[in-house]
């Protein structure tokens, strides 16, 4: 992605060696329009000496479709009540098109919030909660009532402007708060676990439809969820967090293939990971024995660090004696191909993805290869 | 940096001396501490009308009047003189059944109702809560018509030859009935959170681990309500150390409650002095039987388990055992039967059918013709309802106490309001403080805080006043508002306030377009209970009205002692019928909200 600036909390700087650079961007930003809609600076949270968030900076472009990821505890809820301003930060700042933001209110900041579980005024018919923004900034009646059919026909709700939210089904609930943020036009939209209470199929649903008005309205989205599949697909990039910090924000490509963190690759998708220290051989020592390193890393010997392996690039031979050896523990059918939990020497578990056709079963030998280039290589990080 | 404080806190913080500073400037501004002002007009209500009033009577009840210092005298004279003596004694015991009976008889109807559908719960429910309501006095009244010399009990015996139908009232038995009958609808109210609050999945996991019913309901169901249920018993026997209506209306020669001696000694005698040491000594026995309930049964649920956890679990494990061998000995037609299963719905209809049948009974009586209440009555005129439509007396008490109950209901509504509104989204030991402020009024009896009141306001001019009564009444209220505020704050989803915020809403906006519309039924319920509340109570309005100002309750009180007349009757038709069409009206907010429509 250009210009992202991607930063975790242990590389950044604290806050006195970090203002020179805070006041270029600043002065850089409130010169020229910025191409970020929001950036963020240092920004942190703490209660008391509960840490819920560590230092922050991080930028979204204009239009982009950023997802926080993380499990829950990760910090990525925080976060996004920081950016929502329904929360104060301990520090650092917030800026939206490239003004400061950090003290201003959730009504001051043009920006368009759908909670967790949809926060649909319960008091209010369908149509008067999409209208409640507009009433507030005074509109008129019938520019109310056109803007409010417009929202409620671009979520698939015509004709529900008189039911009470107590009427609809989770998904429809959804669907009218997305409604409510989108008939006053904000230019950032942020939603926390908005999906998290339906089922896989409305999930879907919603999914390409969130897509699709994204595309259509080019409004900027900052999506919350734990589920990695829904980042995945929804993403232009994923911010990925754990434990109150920021591990990696990335394309979900580069998150995938190229991992900065042990906990990035354990949390994206399946891997095995191997811990190992570096050779002078340039290959890696390990519990299982010596692995290859891939081409190009030119690691120095000593370095501690972990090989990630996906289960796509393991290849699995019954009838050749190179490579790890090992016994298949078990095998699970997943149509195209089966993924095998396959038990290594020393009880290390490697997981294979290998073609429907093989036929393997439980406790038959065999043996692991895969090509040099396709594995990962994480050094350790020294705090 | 300077341009923004938070940053400028955060680096002062390492410099010591400064960092206090800024913490100190954090702390005000985080809103913890302006949170907690809507507490504060509250909080200094009870101060005032309630804490400072009693550490007066306090200091007048250790204090001769004479002059002569520090005293214990009253208390000694207390304990000297045997009738005195008797009186407490009889007060503790006369409490105790009530409590005993309250409980146990409240508890299976606790039990049914828990089991019952929300919806229907609530019916059966309006059927315990209307007599709740329904004064105080004449849910007296109605048996000493019922149980009178010339009343229908009475007649029936004669009728049936049976001797003693004229000798039915005003002995001990009678007084701890119709104490009884008074107190067992708030023992079940207050006991009901502690049964619905029981997941029932549990008794259903139980099950299919093999448990027997009597296993399920003794080392399960019983352990788990038994907290709830005991704080309720201790509620019932506050009330019934300060009862001194239904003693006087119903009670015999010799069963003297302290309520109605404290009366005496200020009422006939003047006694301060003496009235004081008898009102510390209620609060001092109420203080005895909280601290003992919560060593027992740790009300607050803040000690480790295994401490009381042990005996209870110890108590039930054998009282499971007694009861399943108990069981056997039941013939197997009943078991199959599933007896055990309907109990609670039997003994609870016998017991709503006793709540509400002598309220019903005495109806017909307003419409009588004979000048006396005599049985059986001859029906149908409405002389007596013009009668009392003509007083001046009557409609005269009649406006004082709407008068007193908007206010009491406005201002208990305004005070509870608002602290209900911080402490609801506040948690951890504060806010359990705060709760227990407000709840303390219930654990002191009415005729203590009448008596330590009338001071407060005899050196302001203002006995005998409407205000007077109304404050004093609001503080009777406040607990009663504040409970039903607290649990429809509670229910609120403040996340709405976050919506409307997000969505463009200021501050008022949110408030007047989201939260009040909202909690409004709630608001509407909490007033509508402390009008009834303030309606129907009589102890204050005899201290602090000091004998001139009369609302109805004591205009009541004056006629009933004078004579039990169907104009008496009539006006606790006309109080009946206001209390329960007030009631629904409550009702109907409450279930509005519940099922969340636009109204």
């Amino acid at each position: 992605m250009i210009g992202a600036n991607v930063s975790d909390s242990r590389t950044s700087p604290g806050p006195a060696s970090e203002s020179p650079m805070n006041d270029r961007l600043q002065n850089s930003m409130t010169a020229v329009s910025s191409p970020f809609k929001l950036s963020i600076r240092g920004l942190y949270k703490a209660y008391g000496d509960a840490v819920a968030l560590e230092r922050v900076t991080m930028d979204v472009l204009t239009g982009e479709f950023v997802t926080l990821l993380g499990p829950s505890g990760s910090g990525k809820s925080t976060l996004l009540q920081l950016i929502c301003g329904l929360v104060p930060p301990s520090g650092g700042r917030l800026f939206i098109d490239g003004a400061d933001r950090t003290q201003a209110s959730a009504a001051e900041r043009d920006i368009g919030v759908v909670f967790q579980n949809y926060a649909l005024f319960p008091h209010l018919t369908v149509g008067e909660n999409v209208a409640f923004p507009l009433r507030i900034r005074g509109l008129e009646r019938s520019v109310i009532l056109r803007r409010m059919e417009a929202a409620l026909g671009m979520v698939g709700l015509t004709g529900y402007t008189e039911r009470m939210p107590s009427e609809l089904s989770g998904g429809q609930q959804q669907r009218v708060a997305l409604a409510r943020c989108l008939v006053y036009q904000p230019s950032l939209i942020l939603m926390d676990e908005s999906f998290s209470a339906l089922d896989r199929n409305r999930r879907l649903v919603l999914q390409d439809e969130v897509r699709r008005i994204h595309r259509e309205t080019g409004t900027t989205f900052i999506f919350v969820t734990h589920d990695q599949e829904e980042a995945m697909t929804m993403s232009d990039r994923i911010c990925l967090m754990n434990r109150g910090r920021v591990e990696q924000f990335d394309t979900p490509r580069a998150l995938y293939d190229t991992p900065r963190t042990v906990f990035a690759a354990d949390f994206i998708g399946t891997s095995t990971i191997l811990q190992g220290v570096v050779r002078p051989g340039g290959r890696l020592a390990t519990p299982v024995g010596d692995l290859p390193l891939p081409d190009g890393s030119s690691v120095s010997a000593g370095t501690k660090g972990a090989l990630v392996l996906r289960p796509e690039h393991l290849r699995l031979h019954t009838d050749d004696e190179t490579g790890l050896r090992g016994v298949v523990e078990d095998v699970t059918f997943g149509g195209a191909e089966q993924r095998v939990r396959f038990r290594l020497g020393n009880d290390q578990k490697i997981v294979v993805q290998v073609p429907a056709t093989l036929a393997l079963s439980a406790g038959q030998a065999a043996t692991v290869r895969w090509n040099a280039g396709d594995g990962h290589f994480i050094p350790d990080q020294e705090a | 940096m300077a341009a923004n404080p938070e940053m400028a806190g955060m680096a002062a913080r390492d410099t010591g001396k400064d960092g206090r500073l800024a913490g100190a400037v954090r702390f005000i501004r985080s809103r913890n501490v302006l949170s907690a002002l809507p507490v504060l007009p509250g909080f200094l209500f009870l101060v005032v009308f309630l804490v400072i009033p009693l550490v007066q009577t306090v200091w007048s009840s250790v204090h001769d009047p004479a002059g002569s210092g520090f005293s214990f005298s009253a208390f000694g004279h207390l304990f000297a003189v045997p009738a005195y003596r008797g009186v407490l004694w009889t007060t503790l015991s006369v409490a105790l059944w009530c409590t005993v009976l309250s409980a146990g008889l409240g508890y299976p109807v606790a039990v049914w109702l828990a089991t019952l559908s929300e919806k229907t719960r609530r019916r059966a429910l309006f059927l315990i809560m209307a007599p709740f309501w329904t004064s105080v006095l004449v849910r007296n009244f109605a048996w000493l018509i019922l149980l009178g010399r010339h009343g229908p009990v009475a007649a029936l015996m004669r009728f049936l030859n049976i001797p003693g139908g004229d000798a039915l009232l005003f002995n001990r038995a009678i007084l701890i009935i119709a104490m009884v009958y008074v107190l067992l609808p708030m023992s079940i109210i207050a006991m009901l959170p502690a049964h619905t609050s029981i997941s029932r999945e549990l008794l259903s996991a139980a099950r299919t681990m093999g448990a027997r019913r009597a296993d399920i309901f003794w080392r399960i169901y019983f352990p788990l309500s038994l907290r709830g249920s005991a704080a309720a018993a201790l509620l019932v026997f506050l009330t019934a150390l300060g009862f001194f209506i239904t003693p006087t209306l119903l009670g015999g020669r010799h069963d003297v409650l302290l309520g109605e001696l404290i009366i005496l000694q200020i009422d006939r005698l003047q006694n301060w002095h003496f009235g004081s040491a008898l009102a510390v000594v209620i609060v001092l026995a109420g203080g005895i039987a909280i601290a003992l309930t919560d060593w027992f049964f740790d009300l607050a649920g803040t000690r480790p388990r295994r401490g009381s956890g042990g005996r209870s679990v110890a108590v039930s494990g054998l009282l499971a055992r007694l009861s399943v061998s108990a069981g056997r000995a039941v013939p197997g037609f009943l078991r199959s039967g599933g007896w055990e299963a309907r109990l609670p719905g039997l003994c609870s209809w016998s017991i709503i059918v006793f709540l509400a049948a002598p309220l019903l009974a005495i109806v017909p009586m307003a419409f009588t013709r004979d000048p006396f209440l005599t049985f059986p009555p001859h029906l149908g005129t409405f002389h007596w309802f013009l009668q009392y439509l003509r007083d001046p007396l009557w409609i005269s008490a009649t406006f004082t106490s709407v008068r007193v109950g908007l206010g009491a209901a406005a201002l208990s509504v305004v005070l509870s309001g608002l602290a209900a509104f911080s402490i609801a989204r506040a948690d951890g030991r504060l806010a359990s403080l705060g709760i227990l402020a407000f709840m303390v009024p219930l654990a002191v009896p009415p005729i203590v805080i009448a008596l330590a009141q009338f001071s407060l306001f005899a050196r302001f001019s203002m006995i005998a006043t409407d205000s007077a009564i109304m404050l004093g009444h609001t503080l009777l209220c406040m607990p009663v508002v504040f409970t039903i505020l607290l649990a429809g704050f509670r229910s609120y989803d403040w996340q709405l306030n976050q919506a409307a915020a997000t969505l463009g809403a200021r501050g008022s906006q949110i408030l007047t377009r989201i939260l009040l519309p909202i909690i409004r039924p709630v608001l509407v319920a909490g007033a509508v209970a402390a009008f009834l509340t303030s309606f129907d109570e009589l102890t204050m309005a005899l201290f602090l009205g000091g004998g001139l100002k009369t609302t109805l309750p004591k205009q009541m009180w004056d006629a009933v002692l004078l004579e039990v007349s169907p104009l008496l009757v009539a006006v606790s038709v006309v109080v009946m019928t206001v209390v329960t069409l007030l009631f629904l009206v409550m009702e109907r907010a409450l279930t509005r909200r519940r099922a969340g429509g636009p109204g």
